[in-house]
């Protein structure tokens, strides 16, 4: 609270427009509160007199299962900054990370969370508070080594970090097995090093529940998303925005399951077993492909559905939903936990990202693909061209490659993107005549 | 059927007006701040020279950067199809148009009926366009319309290798301060965006034969350049600048 007062003393008018961001989002009640529950518990875990729980920093898709099972609550600063880029006040920490001297090729998932730190704004703004520990991965993203470790440096806090063998093309099974024993190897080490930093056995018990929570999550979020087809398309913002949110966290997996459930309930009330799609429902489907504009919610509400174009489906949110069934034994559980996160949509080599993609573009009838090309995101953007070429090749499908970023509205330019947008609009309108006969 | 095109570039306003298949006149000025008066003041001088009225225009259609400000329009399509429909009207057999303007460069894909297939635009950055070239000629005291006759008596392109526009034109400053001849400079610039466009168009994927169009393409050293990289003859229609306005009104036939 008192974080929360002094940034807003200081930044009365970020506040305001931050305020105006948050509430500008298509949101329903219960959304809002699942985002201001995710955002205050560092916050609340803060206030509390006791230390039973502990507060650790994770990087995106990183197994918080483990250190979650000895009592660390997660926080996430790439969702603390794109909490932040959605609200509209990405820009001052990012220009903050700048002149600490952070490149301008840096993440600004990164940057805008140094810059918040360093500013001392709170969570809602980006920053992120002193942890416990900290913990990163390198799958998909190499950027999150250094960033945390850096953190962890700065507080002068343990860190602990997954090496990810990257499955690049063609590897075979045996070979993942390899990577597999390889992973497993460091997800001991992991729970040496949080039985050393907290002076406790590691509750196997404890490990087992919260990966059948995680497991329970995922197959939720799966059922709901097979109504993609059906949900009216509307809803893309709602979707990366909310209803990934708590999956992605984790960090109260009871609330989550409560969540998706009764979300799932509404879905099966309203439309039964029907997972078809509704002919004519969208002038053009579009499936967006890579991580959203999070300050950018115009583009999908206003200037694409203008258009006639709606984002259907996208892969990004699914990633985070592969957690498989706990096994027997500890062992088996946690080469289970290895797989999960080693193999993933973004982690695909290109022919099964063409072979992905393909079922995709029948599966929900597409017109049209928007592939990002993110400044802050390279290994996500590479080999899109490849993926390109090979779905036009095959479909004839329009496609268009906006190059921007995630998290810096200064890289996106509404005129020349504008002209992009309606050049590919008007690509859609002769596929989709041509797709008629 | 009387049929106008407007393009509202960002440097010039082009017009056209075509009676079906006819072109019955073009117009260019410059687009100026005001850009709705631009289309206003160079649409009264069309009807003015070609003695028509205001009721014998059928349709309008318009595109360019302005295309959203022509209260007037009935359609408003992007460049990217008037320049395919523009360069098709010219050359029938045209499978890829290269619009360089003022602020964008383009490459366009059409198929075998016609309609564009795909197209790739340069990034956020002025570098290969238009506004390049007109940032060059600053720096180097030439009139634009100078450039081509000048790169011809180029002994050696200079190397100009900055990617962007505000560094290039401090690389070419660097260039006049170390005695390099104005001539090789501006080889040296044509090669610079002629590659930058290479980048562009292999991106996705060169197809044949192709049609250079936009104001660029009044510069015979830069066709020269493109021509050099891609390995084959680019053709140029004479109205290569009104290109856009005139596949608009094309377009406005078609959409009647």
């Amino acid at each position: 609270m008192i974080k929360m007062a002094r940034f807003i003393a200081k930044n009365p008018q970020v506040f305001k427009e931050g305020i105006k961001g948050y509430l500008n989002q298509p949101l329903t009640p219960r959304m809002l509160q699942v985002l201001m529950q995710y955002i205050n518990q560092s916050k609340i875990y803060k206030l509390m007199p006791w230390k039973f729980r502990k507060f650790g920093v994770f990087t995106a898709g990183f197994p918080a299962e483990i250190p979650a099972s000895m009592g660390f609550s997660p926080g996430f600063p790439e969702a603390y900054a794109a909490l932040t880029a959605t609200a509209g006040c990405a820009v001052p920490p990012i220009e903050c990370a700048d002149s600490l001297g952070y490149g301008r090729d840096i993440c600004t998932y990164m940057k805008t969370s140094i810059g918040a730190s360093y500013l001392g704004w709170p969570e809602d703004f980006g920053g992120v508070r002193e942890a416990d520990a900290y913990f990163s991965a390198n799958f998909v993203c190499d950027t999150h080594l250094k960033w945390v470790e850096n953190e962890a440096r700065i507080h002068g806090k343990p860190y602990f970090a997954l090496d990810y063998p990257s499955v690049v093309a063609g590897e075979d099974e045996s070979r993942i097995e390899e990577y597999i024993d390889y992973l497993e190897e460091q997800l001991w080490d992991m729970i040496k090093f949080l039985e050393d930093i907290t002076g406790r056995k590691f509750d196997e018990d404890k490990f087992l529940e919260i990966v059948n929570n995680s497991y329970e999550i995922c197959q939720l979020f799966r059922q709901l998303n097979d109504y993609r087809r059906r949900f009216p398309a509307n809803r893309y913002f709602e979707w990366v925005r909310i209803f990934m949110l708590p999956m992605v966290t984790q960090w109260n997996q009871k609330d989550a399951i409560r969540f998706y459930k009764s979300e799932l309930k509404k879905a099966q009330k309203r439309y039964g077993d029907k997972m078809e799609i509704e002919p004519g429902r969208e002038k053009y489907r579009v499936l967006w492909e890579g991580i959203t504009l999070w300050y950018n919610v115009d583009l999908y509400q206003k200037v694409l559905a203008d258009k006639g174009a709606r984002i259907v489906f996208e892969p990004y949110t699914i990633s985070f939903a592969g957690r498989g069934k706990p096994q027997k034994t500890m062992k088996g559980t946690l080469r289970q936990v290895a797989r999960d996160t080693l193999i993933i949509p973004y982690t695909l080599n290109l022919d099964r990202r063409i072979e992905y993609f393909n079922k995709m573009i029948v599966d929900y009838d597409l017109d049209g693909i928007i592939m990002h090309e993110n400044h802050s995101c390279r290994p996500s953007s590479t080999g899109l061209l490849d993926l390109r070429d090979s779905l036009q090749k095959r479909w004839g499908i329009p496609v268009l490659m906006m190059n921007t970023d995630h998290c810096d509205p200064r890289a996106y330019a509404d005129g020349p993107m504008n002209t992009r947008i309606d050049g590919f609009v008007e690509l859609m309108e002769e596929y989709t005549k041509k797709k008629k006969h | 059927m009387l049929t106008v095109g407007i393009d509202i570039g960002s440097i010039t306003t082009k017009i056209a007006m075509m009676d079906d298949s006819r072109l019955l006149h073009t117009d260019v000025a410059l687009s100026g701040y005001d850009m709705d008066k631009a289309w206003r003041d160079i649409y009264a001088r069309m009807l003015q020279s070609t003695s028509k009225k205001d009721s014998d225009v059928k349709y309008i259609v318009s595109t360019g950067y302005g295309r959203n400000i022509v209260d007037a329009a009935q359609k408003k399509i992007t460049e990217i199809t008037c320049h395919a429909a523009g360069a098709k009207y010219f050359y029938p057999k045209v499978k890829a148009v290269i619009d360089i303007g003022g602020q964008d460069s383009k490459f366009i894909k059409i198929d075998d009926s016609g309609s564009v297939a795909d197209f790739v635009m340069n990034d956020k950055c002025a570098a290969g366009t238009g506004r390049f070239l007109e940032v060059m000629a600053r720096a180097l005291h030439v009139e634009i319309k100078d450039f081509a006759a000048m790169s011809n008596k180029a002994t050696k392109a200079a190397v100009i290798s900055n990617m962007c526009t505000v560094f290039a034109e401090s690389e070419v400053i660097s260039l006049i301060a170390k005695g390099e001849s104005r001539e090789n400079i501006i080889a040296g610039i044509h090669e610079s965006i002629a590659s930058r466009m290479m980048s562009m168009m292999n991106r996705s994927g060169v197809v044949k034969p192709i049609v250079m169009t936009g104001g660029v393409s009044k510069n015979m050293g830069m066709r020269q350049a493109l021509e050099k990289k891609i390995g084959a003859t680019i053709d140029v229609p004479e109205q290569a600048q009104i290109c856009g306005a005139i596949g608009a009104a094309i377009l406005g036939a078609n959409s009647k």
